[in-house]
């Protein structure tokens, strides 16, 4: 079964982003003596794949902006800088999407702390109840 | 750094060569193992089924089909090909259930789980068994593709699974957390999983709730994607939604049951974080959101949010198609995979709100097809 919606989101940016790794943490297994042909293989098509959807989508954007701009004649960033229109939606995306990604790890990392943390002070609350 | 890489070398070469790792890997391959195939009304496939396991290149010790008091001659047909029939005093509800009900039969090394309608490739119970050389290694699932690949919905699950399996699911088992061990194709080590209780019927996803029962408990889970099945996927829209319900509820009961042991499971924290946020919001923004700002703001720019990750679908679904000769049937059943997606945003987001805002559990267990 899938859970959850693939491909949208940020969890795709954050598969993207272990397959961009994962030639590291190999290079790691490989020097400490716990690495195999297989695993060498199956990290350096992560690792390709990982290309082939930054430039895939880097293509989808400058064919939407063409699109947009000759075909429909509409201007997606009004505002002209130096008598250019800047080129900022080929990064925006990519941005906005990486910034809610560590956002939202960040924000479960520091809900897990407090839950400890109230989960420990609850704990020695109840210990010092019963001293007394 | 050379004497180091050295050292290395000889510490693997004495790895593969142990005779305690070769003796391991013979007594995986020894070990004995039970099919579990519970069925309700499956006349229709169940005999497909049982074929494929009694072809299977690893010995199967038995294969038990448990008739989860079907209305059709689901029984008659599996007792026509030497397996062993069991039915329960009455209908057990669930998969989970009929399952459960057939681990007192049991007393081999290994279990494995498969549904009625799936078949298997000839060596995938062989591949799959490997995974077991690893001691820590409690729980194995393969790659699943849908046996039927000819309406919108079963291209829509085609090119689902394709890429699911392709590539999150092999990124999941190289940092050793796989999300799921996959209910229709799983195996498993018996002691554990009659240890951890088998399947629990708490949720409407038993697999899931299995898989990260197991985690919980310190212990390894398999994706081994050369053992590939075939189960028979939801062909119109009735059956979909059904299927749909159940996994999207089940996805939704089991991060309610088990978020608080899973954060201080590495890694599949960070996937169960993102695959929550995506069900939920990703769907709300995809559905809602987008739509509503481009109309706000007169400007096609949050339109992109539909198709800038086409190439992210394509890329690793291309390449596993192209491998399968598959290339032409994938490039066909793409504009189905945008549609099976959109309806599923709906069920999760349908989920979410009857679990957690309205505090609703869903409950029936409904067949896929």
């Amino acid at each position: 079964m899938i859970a959850g919606v693939p491909g949208i989101g940020i969890s795709g940016l954050f598969y993207l982003l272990s397959a961009f790794f994962m030639p590291f943490f190999e290079l790691s297994a490989t020097l400490r003596g716990r690495s195999s042909f297989k695993r060498w293989k199956l990290v350096t098509m992560h690792h390709f794949y990982f290309w082939g959807i930054i430039l895939g989508s880097y293509a989808i954007i400058v064919l939407f902006e063409i699109a947009l701009k000759h075909y429909f004649g509409i201007a997606i960033f009004p505002y002209k800088v130096d008598g250019q229109i800047p080129n900022i939606l080929s990064i925006v995306p990519v941005v906005v999407t990486l910034s809610l990604l560590l956002t939202v790890l960040i924000t479960a990392r520091l809900i897990r702390i407090v839950g400890a943390l109230i989960s420990s002070l609850c704990a020695s609350n109840k210990k010092y109840r019963y001293k007394r | 750094m050379k004497i180091a890489a050295q050292q290395n070398i000889s510490a693997l070469k004495k790895t593969i060569f142990n005779s305690e790792t070769h003796s391991r890997i013979k007594k995986t391959r020894n070990g004995k193992l039970t099919v579990l195939v519970p069925a309700y009304n499956e006349a229709e496939s169940i005999g497909d089924t049982i074929v494929s396991l009694q072809q299977q290149t690893f010995p199967i010790h038995e294969i038990i089909v448990i008739d989860d008091v079907s209305t059709d001659n689901t029984a008659d047909i599996a007792s026509l090909y030497r397996v062993r029939v069991i039915k329960p005093p009455k209908n057990t509800g669930s998969k989970a259930g009929a399952q459960n009900y057939a681990m007192q039969f049991v007393n081999t090394e290994f279990t494995m789980a498969i549904d009625a309608d799936t078949i298997l490739a000839h060596d995938a119970v062989e591949k799959l068994i490997e995974a077991f050389e690893d001691e820590n290694v409690v729980a194995a699932c393969g790659f699943v593709l849908p046996r039927h690949v000819r309406t919108v919905w079963e291209r829509g699950r085609y090119v689902e699974y394709l890429f699911a399996f392709s590539f999150y699911k092999q990124i999941q088992d190289y940092f050793g957390k796989p999300l799921i061990s996959s209910g229709c194709f799983s195996l498993y080590r018996t002691e554990i999983l009659k240890e951890n209780g088998c399947w629990s019927m708490r949720t409407l996803a038993e697999d899931m709730d299995l898989t990260w029962s197991l985690y919980q408990k310190g212990y390894g889970v398999r994706f081994i994607p050369e053992a590939v099945c075939y189960p028979i996927e939801p062909h119109n829209y009735l059956f979909m939604k059904k299927q749909l319900k159940r996994w999207s509820h089940g996805f939704v009961q089991n991060v309610r049951l088990h978020w608080k042991g899973v954060q201080k499971v590495k890694y599949l924290n960070h996937i169960i974080t993102v695959v929550l946020w995506d069900a939920i919001i990703a769907s709300c923004a995809y559905l809602i959101l987008l739509p509503i700002m481009a109309i706000l703001f007169r400007n096609p720019i949050f339109l992109i949010g539909y198709i800038i990750d086409i190439p992210a679908i394509i890329v690793p679904t291309m390449f596993v198609a192209i491998r399968r000769k598959e290339f032409i049937k994938l490039l066909i059943s793409l504009p189905s995979f945008f549609v099976l997606r959109t309806v599923n945003a709906i069920f999760m987001i349908e989920a979410f709100w009857t679990e957690v805002v309205m505090k609703k559990t869903f409950k029936t267990y409904e067949k896929g097809h």
